[in-house]
């Protein structure tokens, strides 16, 4: 499960690998901040989300703009089909997309955080963290378009 | 409130609980740099925070067996004085008593004395006889030994006595018996009814006005007296209110940088004196000088987009110098600070950055104000620095104003 959040945070397995390792030794060291009043497992799974935010803040071009020229504004995608796909072919798509573009997705979509949040989890604004999040959702529409015409998955 | 599209929902439901096995060799990486195992408290902030409690909750404890014992103290001591009250009010019935009796004693004298020598009725007898040196000098040794004899109140009202019933008339002794009055009074009364007198004998009623006027002043001598008593001043150490406790509530507002060190971007740094802090102060006063300050207080520090709450733990030593309604104090000493959450508007936000725990060394000038003796209004401007990094590994500085009550235990 751990190594899943880092697989979704981290542009690949290696570097998914590394924020495991780093995420371990940290829930070690901070096992004693540990209350039980909430289940251990998403505790863990918090405080490793934390250290995969930490690793991509510390790039310096996480939150840069890129152009997005080749996201078409009206794309419609069949939705339906796309419960085929497999969820390792999800994790590499979702790898593809850029740092920041990854964070956001992650933290709105899988982990349930707000605009609002994840604009003060990672230092950015409301007004930052919106486009991003549409930009990515337009990204992994088109890569998914892509994977089901190309039938490759 | 969140509304998630088809894509969204695909992903959520196919990555949330996504799994996958790490390489084979994952934990043989992860055991060498595992760190050697945390202390029994955690970390040595962990450690200073059961100390702190510990601290706290001795100091409690402490201060309130001091007050029930106080508190006994104070229902033997009020038993005694009410005793000495009475005592005192007791000796002082007796003497007025002596005193009225002595009085009734002299005119009755003086009846017979009229009745026996009529010669005594002669104003010029009297005139001649007061006029004489060997009845002044007389009169000032009377004097002079009542004053020696101030210590016993009945011998003073014998030798007064004597005296009255050597030299007063009827008209002087009418008069003494208003010479519980002021000074003032009684000369302006004892000219005004003497008027028909000769000169020589209105100077002579002087000197038995300032002689009555002792023996009448001998009940306030007497209680000085008492207050002078030994016993009384053993009392008196025994209510020296030293070391003491003394509680303080207390708030303010204060501006700090925490905003410009946890975000690179400038607009969202801390707006100046948004801040707030408010809590409860339990002060152990070694003398009139030195106290020793701890508590707790609850900070909520305002950026821009964020409020970020702290619990605060202060040790404190404080100086107090100062007048007698108005005193300085300088206080420093140590804060530790514990995290409490984070928000943004009404929801909570992680700070990855933040660190959970930091001290602050703090230093500040302030006034009192006394009301009473148990209580006081202070002011206090003060100023922080932190001791440890709190954020992006930079340190917080802070400033600020506190309003705050104090009340003593007596």
């Amino acid at each position: 499960m751990l190594l899943g959040v880092c697989l979704r945070y981290g542009s690949n397995f290696q570097e998914a690998e590394d924020f495991l390792q780093e995420g371990f030794v940290k829930i070690y060291e901070d096992l004693y901040q540990y209350r039980p009043t909430g289940a251990l497992g998403a505790w863990m799974r918090k405080v490793m989300v934390n250290v995969c935010l930490m690793h991509l803040k510390k790039q310096k071009q996480f939150f840069s703009t890129i152009e997005m020229d080749y996201i078409t504004e009206n794309h419609e995608a069949h939705d339906d089909s796309f419960e085929s796909y497999r969820a390792e072919a999800l994790i590499q798509m979702i790898q593809k997309l850029p740092e920041g573009y990854r964070a956001v997705f992650n933290l709105y979509v899988i982990d349930g955080y707000t605009h609002k949040e994840i604009a003060g989890i990672l230092n950015i604004s409301d007004v930052t963290s919106r486009p991003q999040f549409s930009r990515a959702k337009k990204m992994l529409r088109n890569m998914l378009e892509n994977k089901l015409v190309n039938r490759d998955l | 409130m969140k509304e998630n599209d088809n894509l969204e929902q695909f992903f959520q439901k196919s990555l949330e609980d996504f799994s996958a096995e790490p390489s084979n060799d994952m934990w043989a990486r992860i055991e060498p740099i595992i760190p050697p195992k945390p202390p029994i408290f955690g970390t040595w902030l962990g450690t200073a925070k059961w100390f702190v409690g510990l601290f706290i909750v001795g100091s409690l404890s402490f201060g309130i067996y001091q007050f029930l014992e106080s508190q006994k103290e104070i229902k033997m001591l009020s038993g005694i004085i009410e005793k000495q009250q009475e005592t005192i009010e007791d000796l002082s019935a007796r003497i007025n008593d002596e005193r009225t009796n002595e009085v009734v004693l002299n005119s009755t004298n003086l009846e017979k004395n009229e009745s026996n020598n009529p010669s005594l009725n002669n104003e010029s007898a009297l005139t001649n006889s007061l006029e004489s040196e060997t009845n002044y000098s007389s009169n000032n040794n009377l004097k002079a030994q009542s004053n020696r004899n101030q210590t016993t109140d009945n011998q003073f009202l014998t030798n007064n006595s004597t005296y009255s019933n050597q030299y007063l008339t009827e008209k002087e002794i009418s008069k003494e018996n208003e010479l519980d009055q002021s000074e003032t009074v009684i000369n302006s009364n004892s000219a005004s009814s003497n008027s028909n007198a000769p000169i020589i004998q209105k100077e002579q009623l002087v000197q038995h006005t300032s002689l009555f006027q002792l023996n009448t002043r001998s009940i306030p001598l007497f209680e000085n007296q008492s207050t002078s008593n030994p016993r009384e001043v053993k009392v008196k150490k025994t209510l020296n209110p030293f070391p003491r406790f003394s509680f303080e509530g207390k708030g303010g507002v204060f501006a700090h940088n925490l905003g410009k060190i946890i975000y690179s971007d400038s607009s969202k740094s801390a707006n100046p004196f948004s801040s707030w802090q408010a809590g409860l102060l339990i002060n152990f006063e070694l003398n009139t000088r030195w106290q020793v300050q701890t508590g707790f207080l609850f900070k909520n520090f305002k950026t821009t987009n964020t409020q970020i709450r702290y619990n605060t733990f202060p040790i404190l030593t404080q100086y107090r110098f100062g007048f007698k309604n108005f005193i300085l104090h300088a206080k420093s000493g140590i804060i530790l600070n514990t995290l409490i959450d984070a928000k943004s508007g009404t929801e909570r936000v992680v700070i990855s950055n933040l660190q959970s725990n930091f001290i602050d060394f703090m230093g500040g000038l302030g006034m009192d104000f006394r009301i009473n003796p148990s209580t006081k209004l202070s002011i206090e401007p003060w100023v922080s620095y932190s001791l440890n990094q709190v954020a992006n590994g930079k340190k917080a500085f802070q400033f600020g104003v506190n309003l705050g009550a104090k009340y003593s235990i007596q």
